[in-house]
């Protein structure tokens, strides 16, 4: 955790992120025009914040495989940067509605799943504050962050894909510009691949840091 | 890029390296504090 070639990549990235995401041409798309240059943050939000939930389940499972104080702490930690980052990204995902669909919230089944996720996941720290026992609350909470993790994927890329959605995806409206192809601007592509790492790695930053200082935190108060 | 997009790409820069900073500076503390103990 105390290496930093990451880091510099990081910092690099997200300075590239923000200058090119802002100086490079895009495609002038009717209802989106310039607010498509979201794309490179309201996206890559939500990928950072599946890295990091995905770190915080497989600590989660690491844990009850062998019970380990550090795993949790490291899966609580790296859970509330997720939730961080869901909110980042339902903000940005917000403004861009507000823009382009005429309403911050249209009850989109993409929104609405994305709602549903970040509920759940606050519901995790709720329940790791309700318990007072450290064992308890590290069992109890492994398990139920296995749960939340396995809710993300039919409330975000399964179910919102079943229905009609205004997100791109939807019954009718196939297509990722996410994954590339031929959905994908090859101009905005050499921006928003880097923005994924970036905010990727930044997440992962900010991760690291919440439990280094949590298990600081811990060894002093055991001292 | 009209007047407005360069202040909101500003804006956002200055937030994005006080981010930057922010962390570089956490990350040193708790280094120095991790080596103390």
């Amino acid at each position: 955790m105390r290496s930093y070639w990451w880091k510099i990549l990081a910092v690099l990235l997200m300075l590239y992120t923000f200058t090119a995401g802002f100086l490079t041409p895009v495609p002038d798309l009717a209802n989106l025009h310039q607010s498509i240059r979201n794309f490179y943050f309201h996206v890559p939000m939500w990928t950072a914040m599946m890295v990091l939930f995905s770190i915080s389940v497989v600590n989660a499972v690491l844990f009850l495989r062998k019970p380990n104080p550090r795993l949790d702490v490291l899966s609580a930690a790296f859970a509330r940067t997720g939730v961080v980052f869901s909110l980042l990204g339902l903000g940005t995902g917000m403004i861009w509605a507000k823009y382009s669909w005429r309403a911050y919230w249209s009850n989109d089944p993409k929104q609405v799943g994305a709602a549903i996720a970040i509920l759940i996941y606050l519901a995790y720290g709720v329940l790791r504050q309700s318990i007072g026992d450290q064992d308890k609350r590290a069992r109890v909470s492994a398990v139920y962050n296995i749960f939340a993790y396995c809710i993300l994927f039919p409330t975000l890329f399964i179910l919102p894909r079943m229905v009609q959605s205004l997100h791109p995806g939807g019954l009718g409206n196939e297509g990722n510009p996410a994954l590339g192809g031929d959905s994908l601007d090859p101009i905005m592509a050499r921006v928003f691949f880097p923005a994924m790492l970036g905010w990727s790695l930044l997440g992962l930053w900010i991760g690291t840091l919440q439990a280094r200082y949590q298990l600081l935190k811990e060894k002093l108060l055991q001292a | 890029m009209n007047s407005g997009g360069k202040v909101v790409m500003v804006v956002c820069l200055t937030v994005l390296i006080g981010l930057i900073l922010y962390l570089v500076r956490l990350d040193i503390k708790i280094s120095r504090l991790e080596k103390k103990n």
